[in-house]
């Protein structure tokens, strides 16, 4: 369970996120929403160990790896599609050869050999995904996944998702997927 | 002109046969170099990248002074080097003065600044999300550093091509703490140097030439480097 007491975050003379409680059970499926600027991916951030808050705990998140952050625009590192994967894989002491296996579940098995450096945005985020659950989450963040993507990577980050049997924290402006139990709204 | 010409076709005949003062000269000055940068890199590569990543605390000062040990001159630091390995300094016992070692250790302290602070500027811009797109993913602090390190590889070799280029092209260091004997310690500048000093103007032009082509061929391996990464 992970349990966030009088978060506050600045920077500088602005307050991005003032959230006096929050509970998360395991494997329990939130939503987070909120207007642009609320503080939904400042939230993500201090919960994936990534930026530490101004004031405020925040206790029961497992370490780097256990806790995986899928950015709103995930960064793509060198090489291709498959190598992307492969390297969240090896971080996890895994064959790099399930690569592929983990781009099929999100019907990116085509892009395996394309530089993703030449990926869209929304073959990104399906590649992204994939190599988020490639590492082995107890819990994945993710930050507006389903932003850009057509049709065919609609239904393939929801497949994967709801597939998806960890706890799943999911910020949205408006999140409306049907497999969250609960919704938390940030204000600005 | 007629004195140009004859001390250029002077020195492109000693070029291509090979004199063996010359050619002990580009090997001096290869082996030096290539020690020396390779030495300083291992560790200022890595410094630099971790400055610019993780800001750690007094950054800004490590940074500046990474910025003032670029711009001293290498006669300063051959002076230095020098105080530390003559008979009376505290390094003196070694014997190493007037030898290739000595050269090495004055072009470690010329690289070790240029290379941390290109290392530095490299990262310091760097998207965020490389390092955290490694951190989230589990990698540990040293192996994220090494993911990023790898992102930027053609920006790192550029920076050791450009360390490269300031430390075979030195000449304080190689007369301060070289000393430049003749097939022992003289490097190409060091030549250069020598034989303008005797008048002969050809067999100071054949170094000059071999310093142009390894120049040209380090900047045409950074343009590679650079098509590379834009593609």
């Amino acid at each position: 369970m992970i349990r966030v007491h009088n978060l506050l975050v600045r920077f500088g003379e602005v307050t991005a996120l003032d959230l006096p409680s929050l509970t998360i059970e395991d494997r329990e499926r939130l939503g987070i929403a909120g207007p642009n600027g609320s503080g939904k991916s400042t939230l993500l951030r201090v919960l994936a160990g990534l930026l530490l808050p101004t004031s405020g705990t925040v206790e029961g998140v497992p370490r780097p790896g256990r806790v995986v952050l899928l950015h709103e625009r995930p960064f793509m590192l060198r090489g291709t599609a498959m190598d992307n994967v492969a390297y969240a894989l090896r971080l996890r002491g895994r064959p790099a050869s399930a690569a592929a296996d983990w781009l099929e579940r999100l019907g990116a098995l085509r892009l395996a050999e394309r530089p993703a450096s030449a990926l869209s945005s929304g073959e990104r985020r399906r590649v992204a995904l994939a190599r988020a659950l490639a590492a082995g989450p107890e819990v994945l963040l993710v930050d507006e996944p389903l932003a850009g993507l057509d049709t065919e990577g609609l239904s393939a980050v929801r497949h994967a998702l709801g597939a998806f049997e960890g706890t799943l924290v999911f910020a949205a402006p408006d999140p409306e997927e049907a497999s969250l139990e609960r919704v938390v709204r940030l204000v600005r | 002109m007629e004195f140009l010409w004859d001390g250029l076709v002077e020195a492109l005949q000693l070029v291509a046969r090979g004199d063996p003062e010359v050619l002990h000269a580009v090997y001096v000055s290869l082996a030096c170099t290539l020690t020396a940068v390779t030495l300083a890199s291992l560790v200022a590569l890595p410094y630099g990248a971790w400055l610019g990543l993780y800001r750690p605390r007094y950054h800004r000062v490590q940074v500046f002074l990474l910025r003032v040990g670029m711009s001293v001159p290498t006669v300063v630091i051959g002076l230095l080097v020098f105080g530390f390995l003559s008979r009376a300094g505290p390094f003196g016992g070694a014997d190493l003065l007037y030898s290739k070692s000595a050269i090495i250790v004055g072009e470690i302290l010329l690289a070790f600044p240029i290379a941390g602070s290109l290392a530095h500027g490299a990262t310091a811009g760097l998207d965020r999300r490389v390092v955290e797109t490694a951190l989230t993913l589990g990698a540990s602090r040293p192996r994220a550093l090494l993911t990023v390190l790898s992102e930027i590889r053609s920006a790192l070799v550029a920076a050791l091509l450009a360390t490269f280029g300031r430390c075979i092209t030195e000449l304080g260091i190689a007369m301060t703490v070289g000393g430049n004997l003749l097939l022992s310690t003289r490097t190409l500048p060091s030549t250069i140097q020598h034989e303008l000093g005797r008048g002969d103007f050809g067999k100071a032009v054949a170094p000059g030439i071999v310093l142009l082509v390894l120049a040209a061929l380090a900047a045409a391996v950074t343009q590679w480097l650079s098509r590379e990464a834009r593609e």
